[in-house]
């Protein structure tokens, strides 16, 4: 929609030298770049649909050898013990395999061996965590046991999909352990703000800074989507809140999305100082008008404009549309307030369209 | 170029849905009313606001075997009574029709004939004052194209909403 | 990979590709990227984003707004005067498109908006003169009446609209008005499929032909052949799974040509986009909707034909192993032949 995607036809070697006139790499890293661009050529990354390929893939396989598993009964699925060895087992066989199609770079050979690895990866993480929830008999075992297969195999298996998914997974865990678990119904809505402000800060921290390696994008990614899960809860199921815990949940991302700006506006182009304002006006109502899914998927347009994401961009201009139909489909209203809410509030935005071009801001060029 | 060609669809449009509001205008003006007896039900539609479910009684005066014979589209006699409420008298089959009597369109579904429309649209919220609904007032033409216009309660008397006399 | 010969750092074209790979090997960080990324796709032009979006979200706010106003149904309002409303706000659309031009959004917006209107006054219609008609007949003459627009609007958004409402019409009048047999009811994905595929070829021709001197990149966006693709893909796609699962519906016509047909599209759409237009996306699609349909495939014959134990379930496993591979493989092959022949991803 809005990407202008007139590259500008720079060269490799004129991107280096600019990006070293500008101070951001040094005379080090630029030869270094320059020899690896060299010698990679016709070689590069697999996109992100052979990624998914291999994570469906590696899906099917997996339920399927844990129904065989299953039904041969060579594991005994009562027993605790025999559940965490296995799954240490397979973990273990994965990292190998792993190692072994890194090792190999012939495609066949390469594919098969990171098919079967992620496969068992997936079989691995499946039985030590029921394992480890058998044993102690306990829901709570279910996303704690998640964390701890995560926090040890983030960084020794290295694969995008994998570390994505087992975070998400984990961090879906807990949502899900804290909305059913009985016991804790008392405190059920601090422990959920508690989760809430730790996915909130994880995810601006992870997706802010620009420090941070690429080891740790899929984990920006799980921290991104699990959000959206949570969000969605809060929309859709609001009888699981009190006012005071949608209130400070309201609060909290209000906040997060002001900042947001900030650093957009610091990080990306100095704006001018009026817009960046009337951009938090627009914040606070929004977050005073309790449309928590609203704010979610501007952030994410946002950062995903600013991070040059279009993962983000494309998740934030899909979400939009959805909860703004269910943000103004569930408001209590009769038809008739609803049409005028609604017409209000498109005439806002477009008021907001004719002050940028008032001001001329739609027309700034790179200085 | 372009824009001519869009100025001349664009009043194309515009005489097409205005010679719409006028075919149905005539037909409710010029039209000769009768009543149709009712069988209610009630949800609602998304885009155009609440309405009611209607059958008509009429639908059911028509046994199985006089339907087979018949196409999937055509006209019913009817003939209204003192009240003015219509009853089915036969399939119509281009004869000449007996003085005061009618014409009706239906469709046949795989079970029955149906007569549109089988649903009544009102302000939203106004549900309660439809409750004592017991006929739908029709505008026919001589041609068999009719017009619901109003509903009508068991003293034969339109049913107008006012907001007042809650 | 390829014969080709070392090219030097200047003949390597800077692009996002090659940035995302540094990225990805972890050479660059996340903020070196975003430099670099700048440098390449400038893009300080946030107040022309903000300014296009609130233009698009706010114009559909308001359209959703007359909606619903309509919707209310007014009962003190003269039908009359409803007409008018919406006829005046459609006129209002109208002059708004003659007065900005057809060229810019701001004038593809409000003959966007005019089309929307014309549906809304085909409601309005409805519950006025309590036509109580079929459904599929607003979709009809909503289609009907707005496609002059449409076809001049060279606009991919309103395009996009007449298609869904088309789809709509086709489903609602299989549905309303043609009553079909349980044998026939599968014939309803062969025909969205079809309709839906002739846009996409169509689009695909007028982008990379250029029939005419007209400018035809406004098809450009990739969404747009997203959507169209996905529109095609899925209906045709649907009995394919079906003539493999449901016994039933073997040997029935509707099904056989849903599945035929479908074959064709997948046959076909694999030629285009590895050799006529190369584009991974689509290509990774097909190859995953094969893989599915593999799987369906091959599931039901293992599990119809090895009864109980786990012995299916292995063999599916291995299955799932062996497909997902050379799916792979023959991915990671094209794709490497793409990017020697220069294709951007």
């Amino acid at each position: 929609m809005s990407h202008p995607n007139m590259s500008t036809s720079l060269s490799a070697q004129d991107l280096l030298e600019k990006m070293q006139a500008d101070n951001a790499i040094d005379e080090k890293d630029k030869s270094a770049l320059a020899k690896y661009i060299t010698q990679s050529q016709g070689k590069s990354e697999m996109p992100i649909y052979i990624r998914i390929l291999v994570g469906v893939g590696a899906f099917f396989s997996s339920i399927f050898f844990i129904g065989f598993l299953a039904v041969v009964k060579i594991i005994d699925f009562d027993s605790a013990g025999g559940l965490i060895f296995f799954g240490l087992l397979f973990m273990t066989g994965a990292y190998f395999l792993l190692k072994m199609a890194e090792e190999n770079d012939e495609t066949v050979f390469h594919s098969f061996m990171t098919q079967c690895s992620f496969c068992s990866i997936a079989i691995g993480k499946v039985f030590f965590v029921a394992g480890l929830t058998t044993a102690f008999e306990k829901q709570a075992m279910i996303p704690l046991a998640s964390l701890i297969v995560t926090l040890f195999t983030y960084n020794l298996y290295k694969m995008f999909m994998d570390r994505f998914l087992s975070s998400t997974a984990t961090l879906l865990a807990f949502m899900a352990w804290i909305v059913s678990e009985y016991d804790i119904r008392e405190s059920r809505e601090i422990l959920l703000c508690i989760l809430f402000l730790i996915e909130m800060g994880g995810a601006s921290y992870l997706l802010t800074s620009r420090k941070l390696s690429r080891v740790f994008t899929p984990l920006s990614y799980a921290f991104a989507f699990s959000l959206c899960a949570f969000v969605w809860l809060i929309t859709v199921e609001e009888n699981v809140f009190s006012p005071p815990a949608f209130i400070f949940m309201n609060v909290v991302l209000t906040v997060a999305f002001i900042g947001l700006i900030g650093w957009a506006a610091g990080g990306a182009e100095k704006l001018k100082k009026e817009s960046l304002l009337i951009a938090c006006g627009g914040a606070v109502i929004l977050g005073f008008i309790s449309s928590p899914g609203i704010l979610l998927s501007l952030a994410l347009l946002v950062v995903g404009y600013a991070r040059h994401d279009r993962i983000l961009t494309q998740g934030g201009a899909l979400l939009l549309p959805i909860y703004l139909l269910h943000y103004y489909y569930n408001i209590d209203l009769t038809l008739a307030e609803k049409s005028a809410v609604l017409i209000f509030s498109g005439a806002v935005l477009l008021a907001g369209r004719f002050y940028l071009r008032w001001r001329q801001l739609d027309r700034e060029v790179a200085a | 170029m372009r824009l001519q060609a869009l100025l001349v669809f664009s009043v194309l449009v515009l005489v097409v849905l205005n010679f719409e509001i006028w075919k149905k205008e005539k037909l409710k003006a010029e039209g000769q009313s009768v009543l149709l007896q009712l069988a209610p039900v009630d949800p609602r539609s998304l885009m155009q606001g609440d309405y009611m479910r209607l059958e008509y009684a009429l639908e059911d005066m028509v046994t199985s075997e006089q339907l087979d014979k018949q196409d999937k589209r055509g006209h019913l006699v009817i003939l209204p009574n003192e009240n003015n409420v219509g009853s089915f008298v036969r399939f119509y089959d281009g004869e000449e029709l007996a003085p005061k009597e009618m014409l009706i369109r239906y469709h046949k579904t795989n079970y029955d004939i149906q007569i549109v429309p089988h649903s009544f649209f009102f302000q939203e919220g106004h549900a309660k004052f439809y409750e004592s609904a017991r006929y739908g007032e029709f505008k026919c033409d001589s041609s068999g194209k009719h017009l619901l216009v109003a509903l009508v309660n068991e003293k034969f008397k339109r049913i107008i909403p006012s907001d007042e006399e809650k | 990979m390829s014969d080709k010969p070392e090219l030097s750092l200047e003949q390597i074209p800077a692009n996002r590709a090659l940035v995302e790979e540094l990225y990805g090997h972890n050479l660059i960080n996340q903020e070196t990227r975003e430099y670099a990324l700048d440098l390449l796709y400038p893009r300080s032009k946030w107040g022309l984003w903000a300014s296009y979006f609130l233009s698009i979200i706010g114009s559909a706010l308001i359209l959703v707004g007359i909606i619903y106003f309509f919707a209310f149904n007014w009962s003190k309002v003269p039908i009359m005067a409803k007409f008018a409303l919406v006829e005046s706000t459609i006129l209002i659309c109208l002059a708004c498109a003659f007065w900005r031009g057809i060229d810019r959004l701001s004038g593809k917006l409000f003959l966007l908006s005019a089309s929307v209107l014309v549906g809304v006054f085909l409601a309005v219609f409805g519950q006025i003169y309590q036509t109580g008609a079929d459904a599929y007949q607003l979709f009809m003459g909503w289609a009907a009446l707005i496609f002059g627009w449409v076809l001049l609007s060279q606009f991919a958004a309103l395009w996009i609209i007449w298609l869904t409402i088309m789809n709509l019409f086709i489903c609602l009048y299989w549905d309303q008005a043609v009553f079909p047999s349980h044998q026939s009811e599968a014939f309803i994905f062969s025909i969205l499929g079809v309709f839906n595929a002739s846009f996409l070829v169509l689009r695909e021709f007028l982008l990379y032909k250029k029939p005419s001197s007209m400018n035809w990149d406004w098809l450009g966006a990739v969404w747009v052949q997203g959507i169209l693709f996905l529109a095609a893909l899925i209906p045709l796609a649907i009995p394919m799974h079906q003539a493999i699962w449901e016994s039933s519906y073997e040997g029935t016509l509707a099904a056989i040509c849903g599945a035929v047909l479908g074959t064709i599209f997948h046959v076909l759409a694999f030629w285009v986009y590895r050799f006529k237009i190369p584009n991974m996306g689509a290509l990774s699609t097909i190859i995953l909707s094969l893989c599915l349909l593999g799987e369906a495939f091959f599931g039901r014959f293992v599990f119809k034909s090895i009864d109980g134990d786990g012995l299916s379930f292995f063999i599916m496993g291995v299955i799932t192993i062996a497909m997902f591979t050379f799916a792979i493989v023959q991915l990671r092959r094209i794709h490497a032949q793409m990017e020697a022949e220069n294709v951007p991803s």
